[in-house]
């Protein structure tokens, strides 16, 4: 009986079978990639620049 | 191994507290650098006057404490990386806080094993201070009541180089040097006593010890079941009845290195086959 091969998506760009938690680093990089477009790392870095009183324990 | 992993340890300590080496010789004001907008993997409190990269847990709560979507996909893209990459290696390996501890329980006193529902401290950490605080009062309740990172990188150096803080410090001030100094004594007398009680990262970077990229496989046809893996555990787990897989690892590779018959196997997720896998 014919039986068709099921479809990787990892196949399509990779040619070969990747470990899911590489599926989930490429995840997370979208997110960066999402984040930089939000421009969120411009944010983290001003938030970063100052000094975080309540880390310090001044409040 | 070990001598390698007190190598890296340091190495990167100092890797994300640089600044002294890029122009910053005084420890009295916030290093300014273009790295701040990239997160350090460890718990490294940004408030540090040499730290270069930004603190995760930080700056998790600002976004969602003042953040337009109370969330950051570019923050949590980076807890993603970091765990789906290594899992709790981190926190073996890179956390300069991590090394902090190991160096303090090296100090000779009386041992004291944990006391493992003080764990379950974490998910309110996480839970509590982390999220839901930082929602619904706009504070950042993890950094201003717990975080003895900050009040060892951040609250010591300023206070002693900084006059401005110095006028600064009131009773919030010595309120958190007492909270480090709790940690600082727990993790004298108990292996990594901040880590299994109170850090939300490493809650974190749990959840990913099973799948993480490069981690700790084990092959449970070699295991004579002689317990050397168990007795050498600083984290006090059984890797060879598939503690290794939880969120309490932090994958020091002492049960590898101590395994008389080579059970435990360090790498990357490729080289694990399924029936090594499915321990637990």
């Amino acid at each position: 009986m014919h039986t068709r091969k099921p479809l990787r998506i990892s196949y399509l760009f990779f040619k070969k079978k990747l470990h899911p938690v590489f599926l989930l680093i490429i995840l997370a990089v979208v997110l960066i990639v999402w984040g930089i477009v939000l421009n969120e790392h411009a944010v983290t870095q001003r938030n970063a620049h100052y000094l975080c009183l309540e880390c310090i324990g001044i409040s | 191994m070990q001598i390698i992993r007190r190598l890296v340890q340091i190495f990167a300590s100092i890797a994300v507290n640089s600044a002294f080496l890029l122009g910053q010789p005084l420890p009295n004001k916030v290093y300014q650098g273009p790295l701040k907008q990239i997160c350090s993997p460890g718990l490294n409190c940004y408030a540090c006057p040499y730290a270069v990269a930004a603190c995760p847990i930080g700056s998790l709560q600002n976004f969602i404490g003042y953040g337009a979507y109370h969330f950051s996909v570019y923050i949590g893209g980076f807890l993603l990386l970091f765990g789906a990459g290594f899992g709790r290696l981190i926190c073996g390996w890179i956390c300069p806080f991590g090394l902090f501890q190991d160096l303090l329980h090296k100090i000779p006193t009386p041992k004291f094993k944990f006391f493992r529902p003080l764990g379950y401290l974490r998910w309110a950490a996480l839970i509590g201070l982390v999220l839901l605080i930082p929602y619904l009062l706009g504070e950042p309740a993890y950094c201003r009541y717990i975080c003895p990172a900050g009040a060892l990188e951040g609250g010591i150096p300023f206070g002693i180089f900084s006059s401005q803080v110095r006028a600064m410090i009131g009773t919030m001030y010595f309120i958190k040097l007492g909270i480090l100094v709790i940690f600082l004594a727990g993790s004298v007398l108990t292996f990594r006593f901040f880590c299994r009680t109170a850090c939300p990262l490493g809650l974190i970077y749990g959840f990913f010890n099973r799948i993480a990229a490069l981690g700790l496989s084990f092959n449970p046809d070699r295991c004579t079941d002689c317990g050397i893996c168990a007795e050498v555990c600083p984290m006090e787990l059984r890797p060879e009845k598939g503690e290794y897989l939880t969120g309490s690892c932090i994958r020091c590779l002492k049960c590898r290195d101590a395994c008389p018959q080579g059970c435990f196997k360090f790498g990357f997720a490729k080289f694990k086959d399924k029936s090594q896998a499915n321990v637990s």
